[in-house]
């Protein structure tokens, strides 16, 4: 099993008023797993992949990543878990501008204290797989939103992580741009990286095993 | 409209508090002490300036060649006006204005006994020719009464409130002040008060006394008194030079007449030279006790101080207004595409700036006074904050718009630049050139260059300043106290020789461990006589020798080496000499042992050297040590070094036992006492002002700096979230980002350091030049001052960085 999560709340208090943001999540999630998260905006959506990627905190429940206690654990540790594991896809790139393609995947890289002719590998054989080598030395701003995305997905990949999270990753997409990156996702998965997605798109989320509906931050 | 405006303008600033806080202060900052500046300037550019024909108004100044040192004199030859009266045409005025100085006055004051006062200044003999070339107001009392009685006097109103308290000028007239000097006693009429002149003045005489006619020998006019003052007005048609030239003439002819007649040989140079009276003020190659004088350098320097730091609070408003638009493109963008057009975005952002600028002056009032009360001991006397308040006002509003231009312009040109369509694409919202080097961060260089000229200046000051007073100076002055008979009993018959018993009585005190008679090794006062060394067959060599008369316990006292010989036998008057090494060397000497037994003095005075002392700081640090020659002469030992045990507990007890010994011999009012060491310091104090001045200077211009960098911290924290937020998912550490926000400006204050250091070096190496000794300037200074702006700009920048670094990167990642 990769992670697990029991009876997870998440709440903020407004006005006195308690509002729960995710209530009661049960979720097992195996090796290998394609999962779509589905709901309406304000479902409490990204945040359940919020916690999911140790980003954000929560106020109940256990969380176990491959047999840790993310909830017992300091946030130092946690930050290391989630750095080697766990990689992001985000729905608007979120990539670095100032930084050529090439540099933005090498960036995590140096994060994990990989050494300077591992990482020119590592990035090579990325921009390889992604057929962007010609890219290499454009800024974000030089490329259309699904190259873009194709770099965010390739900066999130490049340090083997066993998950990757995706929060609206065709969000900004055209639906041609879309359906590559889909089926990209679908061939990642095949070659065996769990991938948890946030979609709103049904036909997106035809590309998971399993589908999770969420409202009002609980699983229906 | 323009209430609509300022409605929005101040909506604006409340809602970006810290940053108008932080702007308002710096602001104020540069106001008050360009203000304060600004006053002190003025102030010693007014000398005189009311009086009319200011510019044909001349002071008559003697130069001087002694021992190839040239110096100069602010007097004149006592008879030399007589003879330009005589001999010249082409002047409307020739003022002799000749200061006297009393032991004490005496007022009468029936029916009460006389009131007294010493040492009284500011008496001048003058005859007819002062009050027609100054215009004084009489409140009582005539010109020609004062003339025509040789025993009168004139007051100023300010003395005859001190002498008659409560009197009006008339009840004055013909009341009696007697003067008494160290030769005679003469007793005056009051013939009439004057009002004092509109301040501030170079004549700042305050009592009158006509300057009876006297026909000088010949000596006289090769004497020159600093007290002698003389004045020129030139007619319209006079040209100054020629005029000096032949007052230079009349000196030079009268001299020649004298050295026919004596049989001196002394050897002097002496010419006359004619001083603007606009440049009175400012001539500090001048030495003079009775005006003040202000330095024109050092008055540059205020104003390029005042400059700058204006310059820098700029700077700040410039960098947080052009850090703060990507902020504000939103409301730019609503703006204009609602209509507004370039000039009204501008108006509004002028108004903002000029809003700013009016609210930091106000707070400026505040900061002035404390400005005031930092600079009190550099301030002169009679410059209050604010003496017309429309004047500061005057001045608020020229700089507040001045400070609108120089500030408000290229935020202003900036804003108008801001593209109203981009502004609603919710990507990208980041500035361009972040990475690069803009306008903002030259801006930021330029504020260090400024803060670390000053670091290292306040250093480099710093380090002289203890040079000249710690290092070893070839005595040892530690536990020493001086206490100086005063002047005026030491010609006074009832305490002739007293401080022989006193002495005695001294020396049984058991917390004094040495005490001595004679004139302290380093001291402002000093006497010195050519003296000359004849050996058979060889001309005879002439130096200038400073004297120092002391007793025998002196060289022990003050731990003085004797090198060869002995120290100095008891006598009355001298009968031998005692030189330093200098000496030695100045008159040929092969070795000090050499100079033993040869004799040396003024002509037919000559006395034997019998000892010889190491070399010791006789004057400051600006001068080299020259020769000495230590005597005994029992009259004019007048002051006491006492050396106090090393028992510092014991010292007030001490001190309070030789007050009472003191009180058995002289007047109560005349004890008083300086630690030797203090005294040292006392005689830089103006390098201790300009110390102050820097170091304020520093410390100002580092707090608006960091001002600035506080702000730009804050913006770019703010800008960067999105950066932050992502380097953190990818894995980023807090140390890192820390790193990283830091970095940039560890960055800009290295690039400022490399060029602030020549700058700072080539100012210091000039200042230093003028000390004969002197530190070396070296390198670890300009890396302890960038050390020190490094550690401040991280101390600023730190808090801002680590603030972002730990913020949660969901919150900034959120797409909206």
């Amino acid at each position: 099993m990769l992670l697990q999560l029991n009876n997870i709340f998440k709440w903020v208090n407004s006005g006195g008023q308690r509002i729960f943001l995710l209530k009661d999540i049960n979720l097992e999630v195996e090796e290998g797993e394609f999962i779509s998260i589905m709901g309406p905006s304000g479902s409490g959506k990204s945040t359940l992949l919020n916690v999911i990627g140790m980003l954000d905190a929560f106020d109940e429940g256990e969380y176990n990543f491959l047999e840790e206690s993310v909830h017992d654990l300091k946030e130092k540790h946690r930050a290391n878990l989630y750095k080697e594991y766990i990689g992001f896809v985000f729905q608007s790139y979120h990539l670095l501008d100032e930084l050529t393609v090439q540099e933005n995947l090498e960036m995590p890289l140096i994060y994990k204290k990989f050494k300077g002719s591992e990482r020119k590998a590592m990035v090579a054989d990325m921009l390889d797989r992604f057929s962007i080598v010609g890219k290499k030395d454009l800024f974000p701003a030089q490329l259309s939103g699904g190259q873009q995305q194709l770099v965010g997905i390739a900066r999130a990949l490049i340090s083997n992580p066993k998950l990757i999270l995706a929060d609206e990753p065709t969000g900004n997409l055209n639906s041609k741009q879309g359906e590559e990156i889909m089926e990209l996702f679908k061939q990642l998965n095949e070659e065996g990286v769990t991938i948890i997605q946030v979609t709103h798109s049904e036909k997106n989320a035809e590309y998971g095993s399993r589908i999770i509906n969420l409202l009002d931050g609980r699983m229906i | 409209m323009i209430k609509k405006y300022l409605i929005t303008t101040f909506r604006h600033l409340r809602r970006k508090r810290l940053f108008t806080a932080l702007n308002i202060f710096g602001l104020a900052i540069g106001i008050s002490v360009c203000w304060v500046i600004y006053r002190i300037v003025s102030y010693e550019y007014s000398y005189d300036k009311n009086l009319v024909q200011k510019e044909k108004i001349y002071r008559v100044v003697s130069g001087f060649v002694f021992d190839e040192k040239e110096s100069y004199n602010g007097g004149a030859s006592k008879p030399l006006y007589q003879g330009i009266r005589e001999q010249m045409d082409g002047l409307e005025h020739v003022v002799p204005v000749f200061e006297n100085t009393f032991r004490s006055v005496e007022v009468d004051n029936p029916p009460g006994s006389p009131l007294r006062f010493d040492d009284q200044k500011g008496v001048a003999a003058i005859d007819s020719a002062y009050f027609n070339f100054l215009e004084y107001r009489w409140l009582s009392g005539t010109k020609s009464s004062f003339l025509d009685n040789p025993n009168s006097v004139v007051l100023t109103e300010d003395r005859a409130k001190q002498y008659f308290p409560d009197q009006a000028p008339n009840e004055i007239l013909d009341r009696t002040i007697t003067y008494y000097s160290y030769r005679d006693t003469i007793t005056r009429t009051v013939a009439g008060v004057v009002a004092n002149l509109p301040q501030p003045t170079e004549f700042n005489s305050q009592e009158f006394v006509p300057l009876p006619y006297i026909a000088y020998d010949l000596n006289i006019w090769t004497n020159t008194n600093g007290s002698d003052r003389l004045y020129l007005q030139l007619d319209e048609a006079s040209n100054p030079a020629i005029i000096a030239e032949q007052v230079d003439d009349i000196i030079q002819r009268k001299t020649r007449e004298w050295r026919d007649q004596s049989e001196n040989t002394f050897n002097f140079k002496r010419w006359i030279e004619l001083l603007p009276l606009g440049e009175s003020h400012f001539a500090t190659h001048i030495r003079e006790s009775n005006i003040r004088k202000a330095s024109k350098p050092v008055l540059y320097g205020l104003m390029g101080i005042a400059l700058f730091l204006l310059v820098l609070a700029c700077i700040n408003y410039i960098n947080m207004s052009v850090a703060g638009i990507p902020q504000r493109t939103k409301e730019i963008g609503v703006r204009k595409t609602l209509g507004s057009n370039k000039k009204q975005l501008i108006t509004q952002f002028f108004l903002e700036t000029l809003v700013t600028t009016v609210l930091a002056g106000i707070l400026s009032l505040v900061l002035t006074k404390l400005v005031f009360w930092l600079l009190k001991d550099i301030i002169p006397e009679g410059i209050t904050p604010f003496a017309n308040i429309l004047e500061y006002i005057g001045f608020l509003l020229l700089l507040s718009i001045l400070v609108a231009i120089l500030a408000g312009l290229y935020p202003g040109w900036l804003i108008t630049r801001v593209n109203a369509i981009n502004v609603f694409r919710s990507t990208s919202l980041q500035t361009k050139g972040s990475k690069g080097f803009n306008l903002q961060k030259a801006l930021i260089v330029f504020q260090f260059v400024i803060a670390l000229v000053f670091i290292t200046s306040a250093l480099i000051i710093g380090k002289q300043l203890q040079y000249s007073i710690k290092s070893d100076m070839g005595f040892n002055k530690d536990a020493v106290v001086l206490v100086q008979v005063p002047y005026r009993y030491v010609f006074e018959d009832k305490y002739d020789g007293k401080q022989f018993p006193l002495l005695e009585e001294l020396k049984t005190i058991s917390g004094i461990q040495n005490v001595s008679l004679g004139a302290a090794p380093l001291s402002e006062g000093y006497a010195s006589s050519a003296y000359e060394y004849s050996e058979e067959g060889k001309p005879a060599i002439s130096r200038q020798v400073f004297k120092k008369w002391v007793d025998t316990s002196y060289v022990n006292l003050y731990n003085l080496k004797v090198l060869a010989g002995r120290n100095l036998h008891e006598s009355d008057t001298p009968t031998e000499y005692v030189i330093n090494e200098t000496a030695v060397k100045a008159f040929g000497f092969a070795s000090p042992q050499e100079a033993l037994g040869k004799f040396i003095g003024q002509k037919d005075e000559k006395l034997p050297i019998v000892g010889v002392v190491n070399d010791f700081h006789m004057r400051d640090f600006y001068e080299s040590i020259d020769p000495m020659a230590f005597q005994m002469e029992k009259s004019n030992l007048t002051n006491f070094n006492i050396k106090l045990t090393s028992n510092t507990d014991q010292w007030q007890n001490t001190l309070s036992e030789i007050e009472q010994k003191w009180y058995r011999f002289y007047p109560p009012e005349s004890f008083s006492y300086t630690f030797y060491d203090e005294s040292i310091e006392q005689m830089y104090k103006q390098e201790r002002q300009l110390a102050t001045l820097v170091n304020l200077a520093t410390f100002v211009s580092i707090f608006i700096s960091c001002l600035g960098l506080f702000g730009l911290a804050v913006l770019t924290a703010f800008q960067r979230t999105k950066e932050i937020g992502i380097r953190k998912v990818m894995g980023a550490s807090v140390e890192g980002i820390v790193r990283l926000l830091s970095k940039e400006y560890i960055v800009l204050v290295i690039i400022a350091l490399v060029f602030a250091s020549p700058i700072a070096w080539f100012a210091m190496d000039k200042w230093l030049e003028k000390f004969a000794y002197r530190i070396q300037i070296e390198w670890w200074m300009f890396l302890l001052a960038g050390v020190a702006a490094i550690t401040i700009a991280l101390l600023t920048v730190g808090y801002q960085a680590i603030k972002a670094a730990i913020a949660n990167p969901v919150k900034s990642l959120r797409t909206e």
